[in-house]
């Protein structure tokens, strides 16, 4: 019922103020991301492949060609799903509520699982950091590298406030959750690391969302210190960053 | 009521941060997670991906500084992750262990999930 409510008070907003163009990109956007969603799904079984199919990947690879074909521009479609973006801040917020349902968790290790948490949160980006100076990249890049293992939209805003690029970070923070996601499994058995929550720790911190949703298939105690680390690191990565470099 | 909270908490701060520390706060103090902030949340965040995506597509005006630094960028990416996870995993694993030994004997440990612990160690 509640949806349905929604669905109306979008749309008398969607006929107050807007035009045709709109309506059709927000369309677009949504109907891309629920084919993405569905080939996710499809090839959930292909541990390997399935990473790099992210929905996220797949829906703006789709987008970007469409906006050439109707030879639109990026800042057009921005404006034309502004309804989507504005949703984002709430949607951010929300991230508090998985935050809180770990707290059972922090409690029980004494607090001692946010040490290589907040250990994650420093050598991440420093090494990201370090790498990219040694390799003579502008530094605009270098700052926005720093945000990478944070989630996106936690991501998106700090990459701005230390003055680096919002849309790069969010490419970037991708990118390093598949390569956490692919290789992780495989540096575990490597390293003979095999705790499910020392695993959990690790994916969440380093590989956030990406790397949560590829421990869904290892145990739920992995899933639940991965959801734990991701919370704790975007939280603590955002506080420090806009205090080192503002 | 309580998408009202979402939605002033994510106005009135621009780094979101100040929001989720406000709702954590609400939450403890509430000590359970209010019903309709549950459905509101759900929809969000299950479709968190869906919210970014206008952000991301932006990507497409900065191709040129990508491809410039293709390969700094992509070792970057790959070597930090990877010494990151090898690092976290094994100094959370030593961690476990410590805390397993101290509380073997109350038998509560990190972990009790009702998941098994690796036999092997």
């Amino acid at each position: 019922m509640i949806e349905a409510q929604m669905k109306e008070t979008v749309e008398a907003s969607l006929l107050n103020f807007i035009s045709m163009n709109m309506l059709l990109w927000l369309l677009l956007t949504i109907a891309v991301y629920s084919c993405a969603i569905k080939i996710y799904a499809f090839t959930k079984r292909y541990k390997w492949l399935n990473p790099i199919l992210h929905p996220i990947i797949v829906c703006t690879v789709i987008i970007i060609v469409c906006i050439n074909v109707a030879s639109s521009s990026v800042i057009d479609y921005q404006q034309n799903t502004h309804l989507l973006s504005a949703l984002l801040g709430p949607a951010t917020v929300a991230l508090a509520i998985p935050l809180y349902h770990q707290l059972t968790i922090l409690l029980k290790t004494n607090w001692r699982v946010l040490v290589p948490i907040c250990v994650a949160a420093i050598l991440s980006p420093a090494l990201s950091w370090i790498s990219l100076y040694f390799l003579d990249v502008p530094l605009d890049l270098q700052l926005t590298m720093l945000v990478k293992s944070i989630t996106t939209p936690l991501a998106i805003d700090t990459a701005q406030a230390i003055g680096g690029i919002g849309a790069l970070s969010a490419v970037f923070v991708i990118s390093t959750g598949i390569v956490g996601a692919v290789c992780g499994p495989s540096i575990f058995t490597l390293l003979k690391v095999q705790h499910h929550a020392a695993q959990g720790v690790a994916m969440g911190s380093v590989a956030h969302v990406i790397g949560t949703a590829r421990t869904v298939s290892i145990s739920e105690q992995c899933t639940a210190f991965a959801t734990l680390a991701l919370c704790v690191n975007g939280i603590v990565t955002s506080l420090l960053l806009p205090i080192l470099f503002a | 009521m309580s998408n009202y909270l979402l939605i002033s908490a994510g106005i009135n701060t621009p780094p979101a941060l100040l929001g989720i520390a406000l709702l954590f706060v609400f939450l403890c103090v509430y000590q359970c997670v209010p019903k309709p902030l549950v459905y509101a949340s759900r929809i969000l965040l299950s479709h968190l991906s869906l919210l970014f995506i206008p952000a991301i597509v932006a990507v497409a005006n900065y191709t040129d500084l990508i491809a410039n630094h293709a390969l700094a960028l992509v070792l970057a990416i790959v070597i930090s992750t990877l010494v990151s996870l090898a690092v976290v995993g094994v100094l959370c694993q030593h961690l476990i262990k410590t805390i397993e030994l101290e509380s073997n004997s109350l038998g509560q440990t990190a972990s009790d999930d009702g998941s098994e612990i690796n036999p092997n160690d």
